[in-house]
Order: structure tokens, then C-alpha cells, then sequence
């Protein structure tokens, strides 16, 4: 009897484990720092998480991005090689400069965030827009460098 | 220069936005990606009100709900638009899905039925006054 119920208890604790880690490995991924802004004399949070979904559609990768409470002239987006670069300002505003803080958990000033893309993008017709504070980057494939084919050597 | 002297800052700066992701209920309710998650907020006093701001982006105004019970305000939302039960395709996921809900207790005296909020570029901002004190009348003791 015991032994079975060590079992469970040891089934439920890997569940609870392997669950865990499956959201912490998304997490992290997601955990970026922000470097303060220059003026900023206040206790902000220096790691914030900058969550984005990425999609494979037939003909374009989708990328989405969390990025709440930006301007949008402070997001700058790149294609360099087979990445997407996301960068910018996430400025506090002038509102945060008046009272007294009782919870600071937001994280403000300037970021970048990497995004390996899954093939080779076309970046010419790359869109990007910014509303609700979500990054929407659409990147169309590009058609003749979708499988990079790398020659084996025979020695 | 702070952070030499105060190492489990760094812990602490970790944990925060970690936790506030992975939400309040991890791990008694997990399971799928619909758990309930926890949005990071600034709260500030002024002179004549609190300021509560949440980043919930991709939430309309519609999705959210902010009510005051017994001296609790709540904030809660759902994304309405979230439809795409479509997995094909997906590399990643980390935006999350599902509920999201703080709640935080009001001083007694704050009047609820002034409370503004408002959404813009993913923030919500809900402000809470403060109530005028009330004025002292001095009794003469004779």
C-alpha cells in the first residue's frame, strides 16, 4: 500500500515538476532587462517579461508582441539575417513623477529582444504595426531562400 | 552601484515578473495555458488620489472589469477576441491566454462611486480618489 502511494505521490510531484518547468522555460524566454532611463531616479523594475507568440503560416511568419504603454516612434523593428530585433524607449511619462509609489512592479526604459525567425524573410515586405500595446510584425517569406542547403564536404 | 551591495535584489528583480506571469494560483491550478495570470501594476499616491495602472495588452476596454465590493477593488479581464483555437504553425507561445485578476483593499474612506478607468495602448489606468477629510470641529470644553 505504501508503496503505491509513494508512486502517486511521486507521479503527482513529477506532473506538478515538468509543469513548472514548461512554464518557466516560456517564461525566461521572455525575461528582459531594461536598462533605466537616464532621468530616472525612481525604483522601477529593471527585468520585465516581453512576451510574443510566433507564427508559421504557409507564406509569411507571424510575430506578436507585448509591448503595453509605448509610443510608437520609440519601437524601432529589424530583420538582420534570420532574426527579428525588436528595440526601444519604454519611457515612465510624466504622470509617474507625481505622488508616492505604493507598488512598483512595471519595468521601464530600453530594451531589445531577439527573436530567432524560423526561415529566411523577405524584408523588404515586412509590416509592422503597433495598437493595444501589442507589436504586430508580419514578415513574408522569402521564396528562394527558404531551406538553406549546406554542401557536405568528403574528405 | 546598488547592486553589489544588495545581491538579492537580483533575486527579487527575477522573481517579481516571473511570478506575476506565471500567476498567483501557480502551482495549485495549472495545467493548460489558461490560468489565471497576474499583470504587473504600478499603484501611486497623490495628493487627492490613488493611480492604478496594469499593462494588459491587447485587451479593448470591453474585456476588462473593474468593480469595487466591501471595500475591494477587483480588476479582471478576458480577452473577447481570442478565437484562434488554430495551433498549425505555432514556434512560440508566451503571450498569455485566458483570465487575469488583481485585487487590492481600499482605504474605507475612498468614495467608489468615482472611480474612473480607462484603457489606452494596452495600460489600464484606474483612478481611485481619496476622500476630502472631513473637517474638525472644536468643542469648547467649559
Amino acid at each position: 500500500m505504501a508503496e503505491t502511494r509513494d508512486h502517486d505521490t511521486h507521479g503527482a510531484w513529477q506532473w506538478l515538476v515538468n509543469g513548472w518547468h514548461t512554464l518557466r522555460d516560456k517564461a525566461l524566454n521572455a525575461l528582459t532587462y531594461f536598462s533605466p532611463e537616464q532621468d530616472d531616479q525612481e525604483v522601477s523594475q529593471r527585468w520585465g517579461v516581453v512576451a510574443a507568440d510566433v507564427t508559421d503560416h504557409k507564406h509569411s511568419v507571424a510575430v506578436e508582441m507585448e509591448l503595453p504603454g509605448m509610443e510608437k516612434v520609440d519601437l524601432s523593428v529589424e530583420v538582420i539575417g534570420d532574426q527579428l530585433v525588436v528595440s526601444g524607449e519604454k519611457r515612465s511619462g510624466s504622470t509617474r513623477r507625481e505622488g508616492t509609489v505604493v507598488i512598483t512592479e512595471r519595468a521601464f526604459g530600453s530594451f531589445k529582444r531577439t527573436i530567432p525567425l524560423p526561415c529566411q524573410v523577405d524584408q523588404g515586405g515586412a509590416k509592422a504595426e503597433y495598437r493595444n500595446g501589442v507589436l504586430k510584425v508580419n514578415l513574408p517569406k522569402d521564396p528562394s531562400g527558404q531551406t538553406r542547403s549546406i554542401p557536405i564536404r568528403r574528405k | 552601484m546598488n547592486d553589489l551591495i544588495k545581491p538579492f535584489d537580483l533575486f527579487d528583480d527575477f522573481h517579481r515578473p516571473m511570478s506575476s506571469w506565471l500567476g498567483r494560483e501557480f502551482p495549485f491550478r495549472f495545467g493548460a495555458d489558461s490560468d489565471v495570470w497576474m499583470p504587473p501594476v504600478d499603484i501611486r499616491q497623490g495628493d487627492n488620489e490613488y493611480v492604478i495602472e496594469i499593462e494588459v495588452p491587447g485587451f479593448q476596454p470591453d474585456d476588462v472589469d473593474v468593480e469595487v465590493h466591501e471595500g475591494v477593488l477587483t480588476i479582471k479581464g478576458e480577452r473577447s477576441s481570442e478565437s484562434e483555437s488554430n495551433e498549425e504553425g505555432v514556434i512560440r507561445r508566451e503571450r498569455r491566454r485566458g483570465r487575469f485578476i488583481r485585487r487590492f483593499s481600499l482605504p474605507n474612506s475612498a468614495p467608489t462611486d468615482e472611480i474612473d478607468a480607462n484603457v489606452k495602448d494596452g495600460v489600464l489606468t484606474v483612478t481611485v480618489p481619496q476622500a476630502v477629510p472631513a473637517s474638525t470641529t472644536k468643542i469648547d470644553v467649559t
